[in-house]
């Protein structure tokens, strides 16, 4: 495939928006399967099938975001919620709440989800850990998807939620100072847009 | 390469609210053209376009790793001689200033090797339409029918940005800077800041006008916070010209696109790579105006080494003569022989071919009714079709 496997919008969309490949009325090998069971039945190997589920999971653990409180969750994410996941490196200062897994996608590349890619190569057997089916050819790392509930049926990644908080601005480092001078930087062509 | 015409999808416009796209009119004119779309084969995308086009920009970097060197070459390149050392040290140092994108503008019909007519390498725009709403098009026609369910697209620039945007330091606040009012360069800026917050960043909108400077020379926002780094919509060409200029060397701010893409973002790379590579397949000879064999080419397009939307172009073929007006010119005209465009009667068409980071990741084509593409040009989507 040669396009995006899903679009997230966060900011600039009429509301946060995710969007994912269409995959057909019938499900095709490669949609998103809600557990190992349901991905073993569009006839994938359910050694594959499990591999994919528990690296997602570990994903999951390890990436889905932190909210203070149920209510801030779902609205910001856009998603189901639930307390978050135990035994990830939550920090002190009691429960938080995470995004709900909705399924999981089988990839055939690791560069979005390093996480869930790294448990693979060192937790399941035979090396490459590929399988072809059909026309594409999946390496069995899974990673964990989330349903908008503003959108069902459309599922986003992980790496697709905008980090909590983040509007906010706190926590980063730009020194403050003093401005002597406004305006110098541009533009030299008025009027033109700088575009092209 | 196929143009089709297909119907339009009727509640296209309420899409384009609800995925934030504010620009599918401009000018009081459409922008988004969904009435036809262009059906590419796997090969043509492959082979012909993205291998084409990874091979065009590995020699725009070959020329940059020279010019860094050779102080004539930046000169030939229209640099400014005060900003040699500072264009120079940022290419050296281009680990730490990376590349977010840049955009080749292709001639392509289908036949023959596609050629290069320009390469956008700093200031490119057409990406949120390329990447998110012809994606969304895509999906909707693969839904209803309209496009077979295993048609595709050349287009993975949007998972290719946020990828890309994990490479800048996410330290401090990331400054997004340009024309933020223009609707076309706002939505720009926009969807870049969108994809920057997916990888982790935050990102804060400044117009251009209101940069300021404070007495150690770094620039700062509107809250007098110290800006580290920097996307700016706004060429490297007027930058070296504007009043703050000097203070660049010793701002400490980081720029995206980065000072050493300045080496690329002039047509200037026209002549400079054909005396590389004359006779390669993806390049169409061309020459600075003052060279005797600039007069040799009898159907030629004219064009200043600093120029946006087709301004002060002019095109010579067939006795023909297309002659657009504008502001640029000062700094000299290169020569570069005419292409054949696919041409229909929906007009002519270029092909906008997206690098982000050092790969070749979508495709966006522009119809206009003229040969040379002016901002009045319409966005027609496309599809890989067998």
């Amino acid at each position: 495939m040669k396009r995006s496997n899903g679009i997230a919008l966060g900011l600039m969309g009429a509301g946060a928006v995710a969007l994912s490949v269409y995959r057909g009325p019938s499900e095709v090998v490669g949609g998103v399967f809600t557990d190992a069971a349901q991905c073993t039945r569009a006839g994938i190997p359910a050694e594959d099938c499990d591999s994919a589920q528990r690296t997602a999971s570990i994903a999951h653990r390890a990436r889905a975001p932190r909210y203070a409180n149920r209510a801030t969750c779902e609205t910001e994410a856009d998603t189901v919620c639930e307390a978050s996941p135990a035994g990830t490196s939550a920090g002190a200062g009691g429960e938080t709440y995470s995004p709900a897994m909705g399924g999981f996608t089988l990839s055939k590349d690791c560069d979005y989800y390093s996480v869930g890619c790294a448990a693979s190569e060192s937790g399941t057997s035979g090396g490459g850990g590929g399988f072809a089916t059909g026309m594409r050819t999946f390496r069995n790392t899974g990673q964990p998807v989330y349903e908008s509930r503003r959108w069902r049926g459309s599922y986003r990644p992980v790496w697709a939620f905008v980090e909590p908080g983040a509007s906010g601005e706190r926590g980063r480092a730009s020194l403050k100072t003093e401005t002597i001078s406004r305006g110098g930087f541009g533009p030299a062509f008025g009027g033109f847009r700088a575009g092209s | 390469m196929r143009r089709l015409a297909i119907p339009p999808r009727p509640d296209w416009r309420k899409t384009a609210d609800r995925l934030g796209f504010r620009f599918a009119e401009m000018y009081g004119a459409p922008y988004w053209d969904e009435t036809a779309c262009f059906a590419f084969t796997l090969r043509e995308i492959e082979h012909d376009i993205e291998d084409s086009t990874r091979e065009l920009h590995a020699l725009c970097l070959d020329l940059a790793d020279r010019a860094a060197r050779d102080g004539r070459l930046l000169t030939r390149l229209g640099v400014t001689a005060a900003f040699h050392d500072y264009v120079a040290r940022s290419w050296r140092n281009r680990d730490l200033e990376p590349s977010l994108y840049g955009r080749f503008d292709l001639a392509y019909d289908g036949t023959g090797p596609a050629k290069m007519l320009e390469y956008n390498a700093d200031t490119p725009t057409g990406l949120y339409e390329t990447a998110v709403f012809q994606w969304a098009w895509l999906e909707e026609l693969r839904r209803s029918g309209a496009l077979p369910l295993d048609a595709d697209q050349f287009n993975s620039a949007h998972e290719a940005l946020v990828e890309r945007f994990k490479a800048f330091s996410n330290r401090s606040l990331f400054h997004f800077v340009g024309a933020i009012d223009d609707v076309e360069d706002g939505g720009t800026i926009d969807y870049l800041l969108d994809c920057a917050a997916q990888a982790g960043h935050v990102g804060r909108k400044l117009h251009i006008d209101r940069v300021g400077l404070d007495a150690r020379g770094r620039f700062t926002d509107e809250d007098d916070l110290v800006i580290d780094q920097m996307f700016k919509l706004h060429p490297w060409e007027w930058i070296f010209e504007a009043p703050f200029a000097s203070h660049l060397p010793i701002s400490g701010c980081r720029f995206v696109e980065p000072p050493w893409k300045a080496m690329l973002s002039t047509k200037a790379i026209l002549p400079l790579l054909w005396e590389a590579h004359p006779g390669h397949p993806n390049l169409l000879p061309a020459f600075f105006a003052d060279d005797p064999r600039a007069a040799a080419l009898d159907a030629y397009v004219h064009k200043p080494l600093f120029s946006r939307e087709g301004a002060n172009v002019t095109l010579v073929q067939d006795g023909e003569t297309v002659a657009i007006e504008g502001p640029y010119g000062a700094e000299g005209f290169v020569v570069q022989q005419a292409a054949r465009l696919f041409s229909s009667p929906g007009g002519y068409a270029v092909l906008g071919s997206w690098v982000v980071g050092d790969a070749p990741c979508g495709l966006g084509v522009r119809e206009d009714a003229s040969p040379v593409t002016m901002n009045m040009s319409r966005f027609v989507p496309h599809a890989i079709i067998g």
